[in-house]
């Protein structure tokens, strides 16, 4: 591997479109297997992807949210394990980029941008579950440096990690509100995987639980001691919410794409008549919901660039749930769609691994969409803003 | 000892909400709410029972990230929605 610092950003979406062939080819294997998709991930660090999102001044492709959502999109037509892995790194980068100390910025991003780190997340905790800003295990001051013992119960990748940011208490006799996030480089960190990754789905993202030990320094604490909140907030929520959407979006217009190429080759399965009305709605339906994503992820997408661009805050409510409706939406409509391909293709293609349309591995892998943090606590939280935004502002 | 600037029953209410503050410590204009268990999520309710108890409302466009930040902020956004910015009735 020959990592290249390349500014892909404008040609983001063609270097995905290089890329998705070869992950389609391995999503099989990937699968089945349960294996995480290393080839992939050198053929993205190579692609000078990994640093779609850092700053050019750093070496990277100065890319924004759109460029994002459209490489992950493309991508996840072709795997969505890999896709999900990549724009769950992108998420990181982009807390980095926009809140890292100056320090931490210069070591890291432009060996980011060359490829050379691939950075997991660490959030999810034991004892508060899926809990986003709050945290059990404590930051413990020592001279210079903070130490860090984290048990980390689901980390996508977390054994070809070069580096995790992780969401810690910020101190001993902090409460688990003030939550800092820390950067801890894989080659000063003590790590122990325990326990498995043998899911229903998204079984090549390899979410192992892992044990973490180490001593970062302070300059490695992200957006301020305590101050996680607004990171989740600004960047790692919004980013997350656009990228996984348009992994899911990707995913599912892929399996629909297929289906209907088979429905129009000699090959479709005898009992499916494409000139059926049961046929032609089940179709219409689901063309509809993937319409349906496609144009709120633009939508939000957007929204969230022109806010970046002119320098103002999505910390508020309408574009909180904007960012929500976008997750939950994504993850019910494209888990449906592909359920209704199932139903329409019936048992030798719907339902078979031999298929030659995937579509029993996509439900498999749509299914975690709602899990992956939580639709019900979106909605919830989604219901308690709607409460505060009595003029109704729509996306 | 110097008088809060608000009633009693205001501060049982934010009381109620900050589950890390001990019954028996002041409730200073200056306390981190956050950090003294209001999330983000509870500001809600406290925003309704509040706008009930003080016979406000409060527009949308007054509610900023800053405006349950410490009990003076949640004071004053009171009492700016009370009209003349004194305190509401
Ligand atoms: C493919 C995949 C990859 C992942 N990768 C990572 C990773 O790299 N790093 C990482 O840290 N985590 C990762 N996660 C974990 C993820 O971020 C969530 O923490 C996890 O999916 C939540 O698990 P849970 O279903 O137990 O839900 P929890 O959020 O723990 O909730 C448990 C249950 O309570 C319900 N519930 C909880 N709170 C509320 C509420 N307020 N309102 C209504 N209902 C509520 C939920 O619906 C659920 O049924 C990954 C998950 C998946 C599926």
């Amino acid at each position: 591997m020959t990592p290249q610092p390349t500014a892909p950003a404008s040609g983001a979406a063609d270097l995905a479109a290089g890329l998705r062939p070869l992950f389609a080819e391995r999503a099989g294997r990937v699968d089945t297997a349960g294996d995480f998709p290393a080839d992939n991930l050198d053929a993205l660090r190579a692609s000078g992807l990994m640093g779609l999102l850092v700053p050019t001044g750093y070496g990277g492709g100065g890319g924004g949210v759109g460029d994002l959502a459209e490489a992950a999109r493309i991508m996840a037509g072709g795997c969505l394990s890999t896709a999900m892995i990549w724009a769950m790194h992108c998420q990181q980068v982009d807390a980095l980029v926009r809140h890292a100390t100056p320090e931490l910025r210069d070591e890291l991003l432009p060996r980011v941008a060359r490829g050379e780190v691939y950075i997991a997340s660490v959030t999810t905790e034991a004892g508060k579950g899926g809990r986003l800003t709050s945290a059990e295990a404590a930051l413990e001051h020592t001279g210079a440096t903070l130490a860090l013992h984290r048990d980390a119960p689901v980390v996508t990748g977390g054994e070809h990690a070069d580096g995790y940011l992780v969401t810690m208490r910020e101190a001993p006799d902090a409460p688990d509100s003030r939550v800092s996030l820390v950067y801890a480089d894989r080659d000063l960190t003590k790590t122990e995987v325990y326990g498995s990754w043998n899911a229903l789905g998204m079984r090549g993202t390899r979410s192992v639980g892992m044990r973490l030990s180490a001593n970062v320094p302070v300059r490695n604490v992200v957006g301020g001691p305590g101050a996680f909140r607004a990171v989740a907030t600004d960047s790692m929520i919004a980013v997350g919410h656009i990228a996984w959407a348009a992994c899911w979006l990707g995913a599912a217009q892929s399996a629909f794409g297929q289906v209907v190429s088979l429905l129009r080759s000699p090959n479709r399965p005898r009992s499916v008549d494409p000139r059926s009305d049961l046929t032609t709605e089940r179709l219409g339906r689901t063309r509809m919901d993937l319409e349906l994503v496609g144009a709120y992820l633009h939508q939000v997408t957007a929204e969230v660039a022109r806010h970046r661009e002119q320098g103002l805050s999505i910390d508020t409510p309408p574009v909180q749930i904007h960012l929500n409706t976008l997750k939950v939406t994504a993850a019910e409509l494209t888990y449906a769609a592909v359920d209704r391909l199932v139903q329409l293709c019936g048992l030798s293609v719907g339902y078979s691994k031999d298929s030659a349309v995937p579509l029993e591995r996509h439900l498999r892998d749509l299914r975690s969409a709602a899990l992956n943090y939580s639709n019900d606590r979106l909605l919830t939280a989604t219901g308690s803003l709607a409460l505060l935004d009595r003029s109704v502002r729509l996306a | 000892m110097r008088e809060a600037p608000w009633p009693p029953e205001f501060e049982k209410l934010l009381r109620a909400n900050l589950p890390l503050l001990d019954a028996d410590a002041p409730l200073d204009p200056g306390l981190n709410l956050a950090d003294h268990g209001l999330d983000s999520l509870a500001t809600v309710g406290l925003l309704m029972d509040l706008e009930e108890l003080l016979g406000v409302t409060i527009p949308d466009e007054l509610l900023e990230q800053t405006s349950f930040q410490d009990p003076l902020a949640v004071w004053q956004l009171m009492a700016s929605a009370a009209g003349d910015g004194a305190a509401p009735a």
